[in-house]
């Protein structure tokens, strides 16, 4: 039997289309998280999604992650429309185009930092201990994720992240369990990431003040994009107040 | 209004656990329906037995005798002791359409005490064991007769004379006769007195007939006239004597004294109780068996369900732990909020005990029954399920245990302080998972596995328990079987290297083997069985006593002159060793014997000796030992078909015989394992339902971060394999004090086991929980894959 592969179009990666996509829950879909969604991600972005609890940006990021599936409409990466893979190939996907942080950091309590990190390690990439020490944890490798604290917690979950090289980064609130010095050094952390300018990373948040040094907003309000701002001006992280 | 949120709570708990309810709901079945199908089926065994023979008016005491006077009637009647006579012979027979000839035991009854149960009812006629008409297809009042020769010594003309009478008895029913419950190879015949002296006398008519017509010169020279009509009977030659009496020991004493005096003593030959009629002693074994029964496997589960209760209800209280500190906060009583946990362990245990009363009520007794139909021959309409009242205290005690086992379950998270039950335990302590060491070498599942071991010690142990539960149980199964065919074979092919073996009782027996060309014969021993009374200085026990061969070439029993060799499990009852003495005592003989070996036995228990002890004859069983150079099954036809010949069996059909005689264990050992095999499943599925919950967070990671189905699994395998082999690991060491145990309580008077469980049935039970474990973890594959990763990593909790 032939082994199932994902396999990118060289032409388009660093493209991440979604194109009319919904998602609907309930027992006759009646609840409409997402409504016909269209958008166009490009790599070197750091895109915040903003808007309030229940707008769908959650559900978008899911969506994109390769967690749920779309109701209708279509999401390609670099040539892949990922709404047609199979299980297995969502969990290929997930395990080597996407990196994925968490407002509550989501890690294996009975696992070492280290090895928390190596379960993301893909052969021939980057080592857990070289993703630790971009994160600054270097020295805490054999530490429990319940002796850390929750920014060196959020950190380790970066670097389970960054560890893959992943095409896109997808981070759901993830200062939203930190203090606001702990958020800004996680913030530093996520646009030093994408300093090669080879990463689409999103940050979903409700935080107006992470827009703010955004190179693209978008707001999403019932399941529809509102508004998608590039925002050519960027502030600086020091001049926000998280 | 509290008990109304109370309920409602309840409800969606167990929506919400319904799994892990069903565990401990299947568990308390199993436990339940063993424990009341046990209890039922002692119950209805021993009304069935009991409504037996109260129906059949067994006897409490038989005396043999040479012939019942009128003395021994006034005796009787003067001491108003209830009697019946009977006449009892063991005799060769046949039945018209049945080829061979077939040992027969046949009473002719004044029909006082112990009758037959008879189908159709009726008193009078010929009757014949259920079991041989089913055997042989025999219509009942139809052509069928059944045939024997009855020798009479009769004084014709001054000259004692034998006549052979060839009886002939319409078969008019069949029948069970609890004297003869247990008989395979014998036929039981009851015949009533009209009938047999109808037959009797015609057949002794016919004879004294011809011998008038032989002698008829003879008689007509000397002018003798016999007249047939006064050589007829005109009552039936009883050689029994049947006495009901509530004080047994007493009534005894008093027939023995009675015998013992000088006009009778030469009359009686026996007398006995019914602890000494092997069929009664067998069904009432069967009872305490069925007894014991009820403590054996029913504690086993119902210690691994309490054990079950315990893990559900924990993990239960520690997942609703935010819960139960908003009730506490908000001033709800402790005692409230601890009875509406407990109350679960309550319903679980009333759901599965009522479930599992029902069935084991209807399954266990059937299932038993018919173990009992096979090895008995009892009559189906006294044998009605009968269920105790009492069962009701299975229900009450099993709802009551799951209660006192949940209470305990909560009691520690409940007295908790309202602040400590809401505070969150995000970050389980490191400390719990002791140093991370370096090492790369284990996988990171193996790993994880390790630490959450670690972590849940009480888990952990609960498992463990269970799996080792299981495990000892299923090689407690393995090795009955083991420890029968190795107890059988301790003799049969060990201690007794014989071809066939046959019982006698007539003294042309043996020349017409030696010098028949069908038996192709070696050589040959002969020996004696007496069952005696045998007294040590601390005990007394009756016995089989055996007069074997000196220096014995066919048994490894080599004793010779005044040696006396003893069975250890005989010796150990008796409590003597080499050099100690033995009183053995048979029909007023005396015999004090010295051990001077002690061999292990299993089948063929007793004392051996190589001498002739001056037993009366008439007490003894007579035997051959033969050793062939060729042995096959029309050997062993030929010789049965010899006149005077009892069972003839070649080694192989004795063992047979043996294994047929203790099938009832099969029952036992296949109950055993099947339900060690549930027991096993739902252990393991409980404990993947808890690993499942208590993970599912971590499972949801591994989703996210792209791990595949079989990577997941492979880490809640790994923790369910270290467990599960930890509790191999003590259940091995378990099962043979289990099997031991279990043994000790099933004792079988026909054979003294010899403890062995086989390498293989190590290996065997091994490979069975570990494919339980494959079974039960491609369930939870099943359920890792249905782990939606938004939902599960939505909540803190």
């Amino acid at each position: 039997m032939k082994k199932e592969q994902l396999i990118f179009d060289e032409r388009y990666v660093g493209t991440l289309t979604a194109t009319g996509i919904s998602k609907f829950y309930g027992e006759n879909n009646e609840v409409k998280a997402l409504d016909g969604l269209s958008l166009q991600l490009f790599t070197g972005q750091f895109v915040v999604i903003l808007g309030a609890s229940g707008s769908g940006k959650s559900t978008l990021l899911n969506l994109i992650g390769g967690m749920d599936t779309v109701s209708e409409g279509s999401i390609n990466i670099a040539g892949v429309d990922i709404t047609k893979l199979s299980e297995k190939m969502y969990a290929q996907y997930r395990r080597e185009v996407v990196g994925f942080i968490f407002q509550f950091y989501n890690l294996m309590p009975n696992l070492t930092v280290l090895e928390n990190v190596e379960l993301s390690e893909l052969p021939g990439g980057m080592k857990a201990e070289d993703a630790l020490k971009a994160v600054g944890l270097e020295n805490k490798h054999n530490s429990f994720p319940s002796e850390l604290s929750g920014g060196e917690q959020q950190r380790v979950s970066i670097a389970r992240a960054i560890v893959k090289n992943p095409t896109v980064l997808l981070c759901d609130e993830p200062t939203g369990a930190l203090d606001s010095k702990t958020g800004k050094k996680i913030i530093k952390l996520l646009m030093d990431v994408n300093k090669n300018k080879d990463k689409i990373v999103v940050v979903v948040t409700h935080n107006a003040a992470i827009a703010e040094i955004a190179d693209r907003v978008i707001k999403i309000s019932d399941g529809k994009v509102i508004s998608d701002v590039l925002q050519t001006r960027p502030k600086k992280l020091e001049e926000i107040d998280l | 209004m509290i008990n109304k949120i109370f309920s409602k709570l309840t409800v969606r708990n167990i929506k919400s656990n319904i799994k892990q309810f069903l565990s401990v709901i299947v568990i308390v079945l199993l436990s339940t329906m063993l424990l009341s199908g046990f209890i039922t089926n002692s119950f209805t065994l021993k009304k069935s037995i009991n409504n037996y023979f109260d129906k059949t008016n067994l006897a409490d005491i038989w005396a043999y005798v040479d012939g019942v006077t009128d003395d021994d009637r006034s005796f009787f009647e003067n001491n108003e002791i209830e009697y019946g006579e009977r006449l009892y012979l063991e005799t060769s027979a046949n039945i018209t359409s049945v080829k061979n000839t077939n040992n027969a035991k046949v009473f002719v009854s004044d029909g006082k005490i112990s009758n037959p149960y008879v189908t159709p009812n009726r008193k009078k006629g010929c009757f014949i064991d259920q079991n041989v008409v089913k055997n042989y297809k025999i219509p009942i009042n139809s052509t069928e007769y059944f045939k024997f020769n009855y020798i009479v010594e009769q004084e014709f003309m001054g000259v004692p004379i034998e006549l052979n009478l060839n009886l002939s008895f319409e078969i008019n029913g069949k029948m069970c006769f609890d004297e003869c419950a247990d008989t395979y190879s014998t036929w039981p015949v009851f015949i009533d007195e009209e009938t047999f002296l109808t037959e009797f006398n015609y057949r002794l008519s016919l004879a004294i007939e011809e011998q008038k017509q032989k002698y008829a010169s003879i008689l007509e020279t000397m002018g003798i006239e016999i007249n047939t009509g006064d050589y007829l009977l005109e009552s039936v030659p009883h050689n029994q004597i049947l006495v009901k009496t509530d004080d047994i020991e007493k009534v005894t004493e008093k027939i023995e004294n009675y015998y013992a005096s000088d006009q009778t003593s030469s009359n009686l030959i026996y007398v006995h109780d019914r602890n000494y009629v092997e069929s009664v002693v067998l069904l009432n074994s069967e009872i305490d068996q069925s007894e014991k029964m009820i403590y054996v496997f029913p504690v086993i589960f119902l210690v691994v369900s309490v054990l079950v209760i315990l893990t559900t209800i924990n993990h239960l209280v520690l997942q609703e732990k935010t819960k139960i500190g908003t009730l506490k906060s908000i001033g709800i009583p402790d005692r409230k909020i601890l009875r509406h946990y407990s109350m679960y362990g309550a319903w679980l245990c009333s759901i599965g005990s009522i479930i599992g009363i029902l069935l084991g009520v209807l399954i266990i007794p059937n299932i038993m029954f018919v173990k009992y139909n096979l090895v008995y021959s009892l009559p189906a309409d006294y044998i009605h399920l009968s269920i105790p009242w009492y069962i009701i205290f299975v229900f009450i005690g099993v709802a009551l245990l799951g209660y006192i086992v949940s209470l305990f379950a909560c009691y520690n998270i409940l007295h908790k302080k309202p602040i400590e039950c809401l505070r969150q335990d995000i970050n389980i302590n490191a400390k719990n998972f002791g140093k991370a060491k370096k090492s790369k070498k284990l996988p990171l599942g193996i790993k994880m596995a390790f630490r959450n071991i670690r972590i849940k010690p009480i888990r952990t142990i609960m498992a463990t328990i269970g799996i080792m539960g299981c495990v000892a149980l299923l090689l407690c199964g393995f090795g009955i079987q083991d420890t029968i065919i190795n107890s059988i074979y301790t003799d049969l092919g060990g201690n007794f290297k014989y071809d066939i073996t046959t019982t006698y009782t007539s003294e042309d027996f043996e020349q017409e083997i030696i010098e028949n060309e069908n038996v192709d014969l070696a050589f040959y021993e002969k020996y004696s069985k007496f069952y005696v009374e045998a007294r040590s200085d601390k005990k007394l026990k009756n016995l089989n006593l055996y007069e074997i061969a000196e220096n014995s070439r066919l048994t490894e029993i080599k004793i010779g002159g005044e040696e006396v060799c003893i069975s250890k499990s005989v010796a150990n009852e008796l409590g003597v060793k080499v050099g100690d003495k033995v009183t053995v005592s048979l029909g007023g003989t005396n015999v004090e014997l010295i051990i001077t070996t002690i061999k292990q036995t299993s089948f063929m228990n007793g004392i051996y000796v190589c001498r002739d002890l001056g037993f009366n004859n008439l007490l003894g069983t007579y035997g051959m030992w033969l050793k062939c150079n060729s042995v096959s099954d029309d050997t062993v036809d030929y010789i049965n078909s010899v006149n005077g010949t009892n069972d003839a069996y070649t080694l192989q059909g004795m063992t047979d015989l043996v294994m047929s005689k203790v099938s009832s264990i099969d029952i036992m050992t296949n109950t055993l394992k099947t339900f060690a095999i549930l027991l096993a499943i739902v252990v393991l599925m409980n404990l993947i339902f808890l690993i499942m919950k208590e993970r599912v967070k971590e499972i949801a990671t591994l989703k996210v971060l792209g791990q595949g189905i079989w990577n997941i699994g492979a880490s809640v395998f790994y923790e369910i394999l270290i467990m599960t082999l930890l509790g191999t690991f003590v259940g091995m060491f378990l099962g043979f004090p289990l099997l031991i145990w279990v043994l000790s309580i099933n004792k079988v008077e026909i054979l003294n086991f010899i403890y062995h469980i086989n390498p293989l049935s190590f290996v065997l039970s091994v490979i069975i929980i570990l494919a339980t474990i494959g079974f039960v973890s491609l369930f939870s594959l099943l359920k890792i894959k249905k782990i939606n990763m938004i939902e599960s990593l939505k909540s803190v909790e």
